[in-house]
């Protein structure tokens, strides 16, 4: 149906996923009742470290030729696909290095928070690598600031979607309300702003910097595809606000917490898949 | 060269571009960036292939193969400034990308056709 690089779709979408969960989670990192989300915070840590570790398993499917993937940091100076790589590997390295700590130790309040944080700044430095890649003057469909904003609003989409279905589940009711709301007001603001993001993204900055001749002139994607993309956004946002305003009530069916992050997540993968299918390269 | 993370793309001191077939990991990412479609993927050995100008034959002194076996002799390989004297320089053809992006060591007595780079397409695409 769609001639698309899967393993790069799946690898992109899943250690952006896990950027956006170490985004999301910063507004229980830095609450003052610490203690309250601890449990929250570390299931949140460990998925991260988990997702980045099938990340980096699925990138490696997309090599031919894996066991030169060890010369891959040679040019950091000009590839930014050596330096996409490099911070892949740091924000793996860094997560399970953050694990580790708090298992093993527990590290004063002001440690602890500034691990998470310096790990969260590895992970948006290491997005931003990952779109600047796809920049390149050759691409036409790739080469403008809209590859960078959908590769952000991704990260911030289905993170923030995750750890509000985790917030929820681990959310203790209080008449009728699950515990705490103005956290995860800060975090439904976060999946709203990425929605918008995604929609203005596509409206208004796919313009490319290239110009030049096209030997081949690309596919025109199927029209289903992308209706189906749009389709599952709008219902995730319209779970999304089931959820928000019906949680009290949905504590004994936990699973309908992470309906919302489902559909985004099958949105993102669907408009990952369509973006490298959108390929086309000027000249031959 | 600039987009291989491996540095497995070199340029020799004759100014030929060759793979490092001991350090490509087949990633593709020279695939995207090279407008000339010059790099394609050895499926058997996991790693990129491109011409290598036939750099062996020429060491030897002999002629690139396909410049060799050209039946209307229209191929020449050189020094390039003694090219440009003799042809002068490249122009802006289609379908290939524009001069002032990759800079080309090649030089294309352009067809007449080959101006009218808007709206023109490849239709015989196999043979490009």
């Amino acid at each position: 149906m769609l001639n698309t690089e899967w393993s790069l779709v799946f690898f992109t979408t899943i250690s952006q996923l896990a950027v956006g969960i170490m985004i999301a989670v910063l507004p229980f990192v830095f609450a003052k009742k610490l203690n309250q989300y601890a449990k929250l915070n570390q299931t949140t840590l460990y998925c991260a470290a988990g997702l980045m570790l099938i990340a980096l398993i699925l990138s490696f499917l997309h090599l031919n030729n894996p066991v030169n993937a060890i010369y891959a940091l040679s040019n950091l100076e000009t590839s930014w696909l050596s330096r996409e790589i490099f911070f892949v590997s740091l924000f793996l390295f860094s997560l399970v290095l953050v694990n580790l700590i708090l298992y093993f130790k527990n590290p004063d309040v002001n440690y602890y928070r500034a691990f998470i944080l310096i790990t969260t700044i590895v992970g948006v430095i290491m997005v931003y690598s990952m779109s600047k890649l796809y920049v390149i003057p050759t691409v036409p469909p790739w080469n403008s600031v809209s590859t960078i904003i959908e590769f952000y609003s991704t990260a911030l989409l289905i993170g923030s979607a995750f750890v509000l279905g985790l917030s929820f589940h681990y959310g203790m009711r209080v008449k009728n309300e699950i515990h705490p709301g103005n956290k995860n007001n800060i975090i439904s603001l976060i999946t709203l702003i990425a929605i918008a993001m995604i929609i203005i993204n596509e409206l208004f900055l796919g313009h490319t910097a290239t110009e030049g001749n096209v030997a081949f002139e690309p596919q025109p994607l199927d029209t289903s595809i992308m209706v189906t993309r749009w389709l599952t956004l709008l219902l995730g946002a319209i779970s999304l606000l089931y959820v928000i305003v019906k949680k009290g009530r949905l504590t004994n069916m936990r699973l309908a917490f992470y309906l919302p992050f489902a559909f985004f997540l099958i949105s993102e993968l669907i408009a990952r898949a369509a973006f490298y299918a959108s390929f086309y390269r000027i000249g031959l | 060269m600039k987009s291989c993370p491996n540095k497995a793309i070199y340029k020799t001191d004759e100014g030929i571009v060759l793979i490092d077939e001991s350090k490509c990991m087949g990633c593709q990412y020279c695939e995207w960036a090279c407008p000339y479609g010059a790099l394609t993927l050895d499926k058997d050995k996991g790693i990129m292939t491109k011409c290598t100008l036939c750099y062996d034959y020429l060491a030897e002194g002999r002629e690139p193969a396909c410049v060799a076996a050209c039946p209307m002799r229209v191929l020449e390989v050189g020094d390039l400034d003694e090219l440009e004297r003799k042809y002068g320089k490249h122009d802006n053809i289609f379908p290939l990308p524009p001069v002032h992006h990759t800079n080309p060591s090649i030089i294309i007595k352009k067809h007449p056709s080959a101006g009218k780079s808007k709206g023109w397409k490849i239709i015989n695409k196999e043979e490009v």
